[in-house]
């Protein structure tokens, strides 16, 4: 009896974890805070750039203007874009998803975001549109990452040197 | 049975019913999911789509064209009652307006062009469409918080402007592009329409995008063509009505120059018309003459070519003190000069520009 019941017990918790999703393991997610200093500061232009992130109380809200990602499959995030559209398209985002495999996605979103605001900038400043066509957008791990800046080498080089270090 | 093969069938049942209600779990979160997705999309797709309507349109993703034909109806029969104190406050702000600008005796289009230059001078446009997370004035979108904040975004423009219109009883539609990004206006003088964007021309009033056909302003405007009426009207075209005629286009930088010391629309046409096979050094005469003003002047000049009710060119140019964004903007001076520089050894192509020859009087 004792054995059939260890049994069934040793079965439950084997399908419990069969069942389950698996997104496969991942390092801890680094401060948004922290990495939007070292990228803002190495765009170069801290002083004209304005800041939201997860940490917000509309934070829901906040990332709806870069990203159609369901929320529920971010963990964290943060936007750094200028104060002054005008004459200035500059924008770090870092969303950090809960499972690696939504990554994807998160950077697709943000690739249809560049093209709604290359359509913006089109008929509202066309110089920045060149800039907002050099955009970068890549994955690394959990992190979807887009880059708008003049200084993009620069910004991308704080985001590996801090994420792959603090990892 | 053996104990042991019940105790397996025991087992293996417990496997199935566990997986199955796992399964069934991760299904009905994935449906919502999909679901979800699905709905997401399918407002997405939809507000993407250009919709072929007027009012109830979404630009740049924030601001809504919202109809105030109630308020021009009520300033028309002199009835407010069905007004809440909102729209009464909008009809009152407008009401004002319409008795400090509009005199008795004057036509529609002398009210529509004083209606034009109190909205891009007295307003301030705000660029706020542009910011990541948009930062616009609250209101600027519409005429109440227009007329009372005197900060508009375009959509904000362009419904006062049309309230305006209304409420002088002269036909105006808001038009909105194919990218859903912006949004002007389209009024209707004498039978025929006409183009007005008027926050594209704020803060001076320059006339640029001022009672413009189709054919001009498509340059730079996209907008759905099967729904709006076709604008084919040059009467009313501000530069074609101030044209001044000049005797050939060799006195064309000169008229520039006197008119550029006050900003504005300056245009003229050549005395007999331009030969066909004129036209090309007429094109290079302004294109080159563009460059010079933009290179030596701190302002903006943008010119075109149209073709008024006879046939005849007509050059429309415009000067404004506003630098704008220029291209090279942000762009260090010794960047600059070694991009020039770069060119210029490639395609033996000078910028040098001896602009005292350009900038003499005949």
């Amino acid at each position: 009896m004792k054995r059939s019941f260890c049994l069934i017990l040793s079965v439950i918790a084997f399908a419990l974890a069969a069942a389950g999703c698996s997104g496969g393991s991942k390092k801890p997610t680094v401060s948004m805070f922290d990495l939007s200093q070292r990228m803002t500061e190495a765009n170069g232009n801290a002083e004209n750039m304005a800041y939201a992130s997860s940490s917000d109380k509309n934070a829901d809200e906040l990332l709806e203007h870069v990203s159609s990602i369901d929320p529920n499959k971010v963990e964290s995030f943060f936007i750094s874009y200028a104060k002054e559209g005008k004459g200035d398209a500059s924008e770090i985002v870092v969303i950090a998803v809960k499972q690696t495999g939504d990554a994807a996605e998160a950077a697709d979103t943000l690739r249809k975001h560049i093209e709604k605001r290359i359509a913006l900038y089109e008929t509202y400043d066309p110089a920045q549109a060149a800039v907002l066509r050099s955009a970068e957008v890549f994955t690394y791990e959990q992190y979807a990452v887009l880059i708008v800046s003049e200084n993009a080498e620069a910004v991308r080089r704080a985001f590996d040197g801090f994420v792959k270090t603090e990892n | 049975m053996k104990k042991s093969v019940k105790a397996l069938i025991i087992i293996c049942a417990a496997i199935m019913f566990l997986a199955t209600l796992a399964g069934a779990a991760l299904a009905a979160f994935s449906f919502k999911n999909t679901h979800e997705i699905k709905e997401a999309f399918n407002k997405l797709s939809a507000e993407e789509e250009d919709p072929a309507r007027e009012d109830d349109v979404c630009i740049g993703g924030e601001y809504m064209i919202r109809s105030t034909t109630d308020i021009s109806d009520a300033y028309i029969s002199g009835d407010s009652s069905s007004l809440d104190d909102r729209r009464k406050e909008t009809l009152k702000m407008a009401s004002d307006i319409i008795g400090e600008i509009i005199e008795d005796g004057m036509t529609p289009f002398e009210k529509e062009r004083a209606v034009y230059l109190w909205l891009t001078t007295k307003l301030k446009p705000d660029a706020g469409i542009l910011t990541v997370i948009p930062t616009s004035q609250e209101d600027c979108d519409d005429p109440y918080g227009v007329l009372k904040n005197r900060s508009a975004v375009c959509v904000g423009y362009a419904t006062t402007f049309r309230l305006f219109m209304q409420m002088l009883g002269i036909e105006c539609k808001v038009v909105h592009d194919t990218s859903l990004s912006h949004s002007w206006d389209l009024i209707k003088l004498d039978d025929e329409w006409y183009h007005t964007d008027c926050y594209f021309d704020s803060d001076e009033g320059t006339y640029t995008h001022f009672n413009l056909s189709d054919e001009i302003m498509c340059s730079d405007h996209e907008w759905n063509r099967n729904y709006f009426p076709k604008a084919s009207g040059l009467k009313y075209n501000y530069a074609m009505m101030q044209a001044e005629e000049l005797e050939d286009i060799f006195e064309i930088p000169a008229f520039a120059k006197e008119h550029i010391e006050d900003p504005g629309c300056f245009s003229c046409r050549i005395k007999g018309g331009i030969a066909p096979d004129m036209e090309p050094a007429a094109r290079y005469m302004t294109e080159t003459l563009s460059e010079a003003v933009n290179n030596t002047k701190e302002g903006i000049f943008n010119y075109y070519w149209a073709k008024d009710a006879e046939g005849d060119y007509v050059l429309c140019m415009f000067y404004s003190d506003n630098s704008g964004t220029d291209i090279s903007d942000g762009i260090p001076e010794e960047m600059l000069e070694k991009i020039n520089d770069a060119i210029t050894e490639s395609f033996d192509y000078s910028f040098e520009f001896d602009y005292d020859k350009v900038w003499s009087t005949r």
